[in-house]
């Protein structure tokens, strides 16, 4: 018998049940299951968004003006959800706006969560000196305001997706790692990573074969937060004309223009407003619901 | 505690020293000089010059950083390359501002919040529990300058109650705190509940019970007492994130305070300006962090032994 | 003569001038669950005589800290009592008005519970959590209050009580919280004592001391005590009487010299037999096989019947009534030790 069965089975998960299971809780709550719902929705939709983005040719889309069919109220003919001041189809430009925010939302979420592990395990397994440094950043990152740094890296690079990016990821990368130290730091302690440990399996691969499986849940259910953080994070400064830049339709660009004819069609502003709610608050119930499955002690911050 | 204090006020320090050499170190070397922005192309090459020798960007920038630093111990932040208003004054009333500002969301985000979040723990299900719940999920889902715009449509643009920006009396004031408030009060409201219920639901809860004590106590005293650990430490954070959306929110507003000046001086690369800017509210999200560390270690009676102990 | 018995039948055995202070009448108080209610005190009648000690034993889960609860009214959320009553002095706590059982508890009925570190609020000053016993339910000065809760730390026997008071509860050792417990019980002058397995977390040591503690307070103020435990063995040496509770239900009630010389109920002789010292000397301690079943899966006969060491053919398909003896004890068990 090799090491690493001795050493597994007492941590003893069977990943289909356990998945199972954790389905059969998450649809047992309601307001859980509207969450699910929204953002298989807003997956769904922003996938289609990223296509338009990514494939070429596809741009006409969300593009193409018709000054004679300017500013129509949704459910306008050939508009579902009518069109902006440009006569530009606001569905297509909510669809790719999302597509947008969905990658940029899982691409910043999943570098922060991978610095994250990366930092949080090896402060909270190996303890010393490597924690009290680690933790000291730890400790000043987490909740520096996303915002004012993306504002001060803007003034630093040009002002860009890229660089709201980096300030979200140089900030969320610390809830992981926090996180992750905390049970680290806990789960060091369990009878099978001692095992594992006194059998001699080495540092790094207790932290990937034994730790991380086991924060698999509470870090999923952080990254669901973080992703809809990091989506209003954009929109905010895109809002503001530090994000995304023309002619990219991100949501948050999508309502500053709306806000321009807020008197004369305010859908221009609520059309892609509500989809952004929509996401948000999908993610963040389905976050809820993914937490009591996983983990009901795991607290929000 | 007086070692306590001293030991984070030193940590506080440092990390601010950090921050504001990192600050002006990225804003000096950052691509596409400042000149390229201020000065017309056609005489690029002589203005550049000159500028750089005016503002002294010519020197290395550990140079620069000390006479930066000097300059600022003198009170003076230096001038505006756009405007050629001082900075000093310009964070001196930007600053008040912002403060009004800032001061009226944390007002309304704790006064509405806590009693909200305390009422809906010691009434699960009831109705204020739902309804407060209602609005925690709406705060959190609604962007704030997504709720600028609906609120500037219905109490400026509809009603006419309010202004739509700028900045002037108590009126001016109401809209942008209500927005800056609302992400603060639905994330603290829901804290405050989880936290109260978490308290309620523990043993010592019970015995004031047995003992007889009213409910009123054992939910507004003991409870809320117990609860408030985790509302203070995110007190820390919850202000350091209304700092970063002030930004934002006076943005939308076009409220004259600092974060409109900070975003204003990076979009037009006013470089000074968004230095000092900068530096300030770093120290104060530092601030805010230190004040967060000190109440949560009044607030804990074992931390606080601890810390006595060694 | 072999009759189902009530409370009100069970006859009080305090002796002379010691009248029922409290009476429990067929109180049941079921949990809500998702799959339906359950049952986890049923039908359970007793009573406590003035000045008295009564002993309620059962393995973990059998319902008595329910049974407590419930007399409190401070059962969880998910808990509710389902029928019966509990008279004090006559007066039915199930029926009593929310305000007026505030009043009720700490001033007449006091409880003390098993964790004492835990049971005392972490933020504030042990001296503060007497003083508020007091105050609930006395319009006096704070002086008043702090004499008061100072007398009760010296009842208890906590040695400078006024040094203690601005301990907060992390500062003191679980003996000393449990004291402190007491003295917050005791200060109103109950006439109750509810003890929820309050020595089970401390040290053998300290655990003798506050059972001595308790039989000297009894005797000094006429104080009733019902003591809750899962240890026959601590409960053999303080209660004049005891109750055994089982799956929810009392099984066999009596004077505690008696039901250990003596025991009817088979599984109140395997409990019996489990207290450490008893029995062969040498020989393994005696464990009861298998668990409490769950309330939601009792049996339909005997509950006891599938860990039963000498079941017969009824146990598994009639519930046994409870018998009443001459001596006024009784239990509940189709084939009783003779």
């Amino acid at each position: 018998m090799s090491v690493e069965q001795v050493v597994h089975v007492p941590s003893g998960h069977e990943p289909a049940r356990r998945l199972r299971e954790a389905l059969t809780l998450l649809f047992a709550n309601k307001l859980a299951s509207i969450g699910a719902l929204l953002a298989a929705a807003f997956v769904v939709v922003g996938v289609a968004g990223s296509v338009i983005v990514l494939v070429p040719g596809l741009d006409h889309l969300y593009t193409d003006q018709n000054l004679r069919a300017a500013l129509l109220p949704p459910l306008a003919p050939d508009h579902v959800l009518g069109t902006d001041h440009l006569g530009r189809d606001l569905a297509w430009r909510v669809v790719t706006g999302s597509g947008i925010s969905l990658m940029f939302g899982v691409a910043v979420t999943a570098i922060s969560m991978a610095i994250g592990m990366v930092v949080g395990s090896i402060a909270g397994y190996y303890g010393g000196i490597a924690d009290r440094l680690l933790s000291g950043a730890i400790d000043f990152t987490w909740g520096f305001p996303v915002i004012l740094l993306a504002v001060v890296l803007g003034g630093m690079l040009s002002p860009g997706l890229l660089v709201v990016g980096i300030a979200v990821a140089s900030v969320t990368w610390a809830g992981f790692a926090r996180m992750i130290r905390a049970e680290a730091i806990s789960l060091h302690e369990k009878e099978f990573v001692e095992a594992a440990r006194a059998l001699g399996v080495s540092g790094p691969r207790i932290i990937v074969r034994h730790l991380l499986p086991n924060m698999l849940g509470s870090t999923l259910v952080l990254g669901t937060y973080y992703v809809a953080a990091a989506i209003i994070v954009e929109a905010s400064l895109s809002f503001i004309g530090l994000g995304a830049q023309p002619p990219m339709p991100s949501l948050g660009q999508l309502i500053a223009t709306g806000r321009n004819f807020l008197s004369v069609d305010p859908w221009v502003a609520v059309v892609p407003g509500t989809a952004m709610a929509l996401i948000v608050l999908g993610l963040n119930t389905f976050g809820d619901g993914l937490r009591d499955v996983f983990d009901p002690r795991l607290r929000r911050w | 505690m007086i070692r306590f204090v001293l030991s984070r006020g030193i940590r506080a320090a440092l990390i601010f020293v950090v921050a504001s050499v990192a600050v002006c170190y990225g804003l000096r070397v950052a691509p596409g000089s400042l000149a390229d922005i201020v000065t017309n192309p056609l005489n690029r090459a002589f203005a550049v010059k000159d500028l750089e020798e005016r503002l002294g960007l010519d020197e290395p920038v550990i140079v620069q950083y000390f006479v930066f630093v000097r300059n600022i111990m003198g009170g003076d932040f230096g001038v505006s390359f756009i405007s050629n208003r001082s900075v000093t004054e310009i964070i001196a009333t930007g600053g008040l501002n912002t403060l009004k500002l800032g001061g009226a969301a944390a007002i309304l985000t704790y006064f509405i919040s806590v009693p909200l979040g305390i009422m809906a723990a010691a009434r699960r299900n009831s109705v204020i529990d739902q309804g407060s719940m209602l609005i925690a999920v709406l705060g959190m889902a609604i962007p704030n300058f997504f709720l600028a715009i609906l609120l500037v449509r219905l109490f400026a643009v509809e009603l006419r109650w309010l202004p739509a920006a700028g900045q002037g009396g108590i009126k001016h004031l109401i809209l942008p705190a209500v927005v800056l408030a609302a992400e603060a009060i639905a994330i603290n409201l829901r804290l405050v509940r989880a936290s109260v219920l978490e308290q309620l639901s523990r043993d010592y809860i019970r015995t004031l019970r047995a003992k007889g004590a009213s409910e009123r106590r054992v939910v507004w005293i003991h409870a809320f007492r117990n609860a408030l650990p985790p509302v203070i430490t995110f007190g820390g954070v919850m202000l350091r994130t209304l700092l970063g959306y002030t930004l934002v929110v006076e943005v939308i507003f076009r409220y004259p305070g600092l974060g409109f000046e900070l975003v204003d001086s990076v979009l037009k690369r006013d470089y000074a300006v968004a230095q000092a800017l900068a530096l300030v509210f770093i120290a104060g999200v530092v601030l805010f962090n230190f004040l967060a560390d000190l109440g949560h270690h009044l607030a804990e009676p074992r931390i606080r032994e601890r810390g006595a102990a060694g | 003569m072999v009759t189902p018995t009530t409370g009100r039948d069970l006859a009080t055995v305090g002796g002379p001038g010691r009248g029922p202070l409290l009476e429990i009448s067929h109180l049941s108080v079921r949990l809500r669950m998702r799959s339906g209610p359950i049952t986890v005190v049923d039908d359970v009648s007793l009573e406590i005589g003035s000045g008295e000690i009564l002993g309620l034993v059962g393995e973990s889960g059998c319902g008595k800290s329910m049974t407590a609860l419930a007399i409190m009214r401070l059962l969880p959320e998910a808990a509710e009592i389902a029928g019966g009553s509990v008279l004090l002095d006559g007066e039915d706590l199930v029926r009593t008005k929310p305000e007026r059982m505030r009043q009720i508890r700490g001033a007449e009925v006091a409880m003390v519970f098993q964790e004492p570190m835990t049971s005392l609020d972490p933020a504030f000053t042990v001296g503060h959590q007497v003083v508020e016993a007091v105050r609930a339910h006395e319009k006096v000065s704070r002086a008043v209050s702090l004499r008061r809760a100072e007398e009760s730390f010296e009842r208890v026997g906590i040695p400078k009580p006024r040094e203690r008071f601005d301990a907060y509860p992390h500062q003191l050792s679980g003996g000393l919280c449990q004291r402190v417990m007491l003295a917050m019980a005791l200060v109103t002058s109950p006439r109750l004592l509810i003890a929820d397995e309050p020595t089970t977390a401390l040290d053998v040591t300290i655990q003798a001391q506050i059972l001595e503690l308790i039989k000297q307070l009894r005797t000094e103020l006429n104080l009733s005590v019902l003591w809750i435990s899962h240890d026959f063995g601590v409960v053999s040496e303080i209660a004049d009487r005891v109750a055994v509770m089982y799956a929810g239900e009392i099984v066999e009630i009596g004077e505690t010299s008696h039901m250990l010389g003596a025991p009817r109920h088979r599984y109140t002789r395997a409990l019996i037999d489990s207290i450490p010292g008893r029995g062969e000397p040498r020989s393994l301690l005696r464990t009861i096989p298998g668990q409490v079943p769950d309330p939601g899966a009792r049996p339909a006969g005997c509950r006891f019947s599938p860990r039963c060491d000498a079941p017969v053919s009824e146990c598994e398909l009639i519930h046994p009534e409870l018998r009443a003896e001459r001596d006024a004890s009784s239990f509940r068990c189709h084939n009783p030790v003779a």
